[in-house]
């Protein structure tokens, strides 16, 4: 059986609402690891979507099975929701910012 | 989220189990009238399935596997007439296979029925992680 990895982009986010992750630590003290929390989030993505893909071609071959498959793609589907509406959060409060009168 | 997909994958594990059990009762249906090809031969036996409870490590839980597909062990044939048949005996009669074709069809939708419960689960557990997307929508 193909294992699908959970998603941990999910996983990394605490129900507090602080996401812990040590390049948010870092988030206070310099701008540049705002970048890399959305690259490493990104990167992660990818790698749910990569498996989905993979699982999928698998099955088209007969290596996989329907539900590998379902569990793949629904893997992939929550990563990618979560992924565009923490982005579009994030966007939207830089915007935020931008509009801030000084 | 992630006890979420756990649910996921446990009930994906219990899809599959009730999707073997299904191929046995497809198994013991097919050969119901799978008599034996002489005299003093064996016919088809009935074939059952047993599940075992199994922790998975990496997911930290228990989830159902298949265990064995075996031959049934009190196996009494039916005694059939049929003096024509190659496989009679010097009375004239044809040890059938012991598939009683209603008990199969029960043994389908029962297993139908919790592939469904198990699908569901999986319904379930997708639309509340979506529903928890949506908060940030």
């Amino acid at each position: 059986m193909n294992n699908i990895i959970a998603p941990s982009i999910l996983t990394n986010i605490s129900p507090a609402g602080g996401v812990n992750n040590s390049a948010a630590k870092q988030a206070a003290g310099n701008g540049a690891s705002f970048g890399e929390l959305i690259r490493n989030s990104a990167q992660s993505a990818l790698n749910v979507m990569e498996q989905s893909e993979k699982v999928s071609a698998q099955a088209i071959t007969g290596d996989a099975d329907l539900n590998d498959v379902v569990q793949a793609v629904t893997a992939a589907e929550l990563t990618l929701q979560t992924t565009v509406a923490v982005r579009d959060r994030m966007v939207s409060a830089l915007q935020e910012v931008l509009r801030m009168p000084i | 989220m992630a006890d979420l997909f756990t649910t996921m994958t446990i009930s994906s594990h219990g899809m599959r189990a009730q999707g073997e059990r299904i191929r046995v009762v497809a198994e013991n249906v097919a050969n119901a009238d799978t008599a034996p090809s002489a005299p003093g031969e064996s016919p088809y036996v009935r074939q059952i399935i047993t599940f075992k409870n199994v922790m998975d490590r990496e997911l930290d839980s228990r989830v159902v596997e298949v265990d064995d597909v075996e031959k049934v062990k009190d196996n009494q044939f039916i005694r059939k007439y049929m003096p024509d048949h190659p496989a009679a005996d010097e009375g004239g009669y044809v040890n059938m296979p012991n598939v009683n074709k209603l008990v199969e069809m029960m043994d389908m939708r029962e297993a139908q029925r919790s592939y469904e419960a198990n699908l569901g689960m999986v319904e379930t557990s997708r639309e509340m992680m979506l529903r928890t997307i949506d908060v940030i929508r």
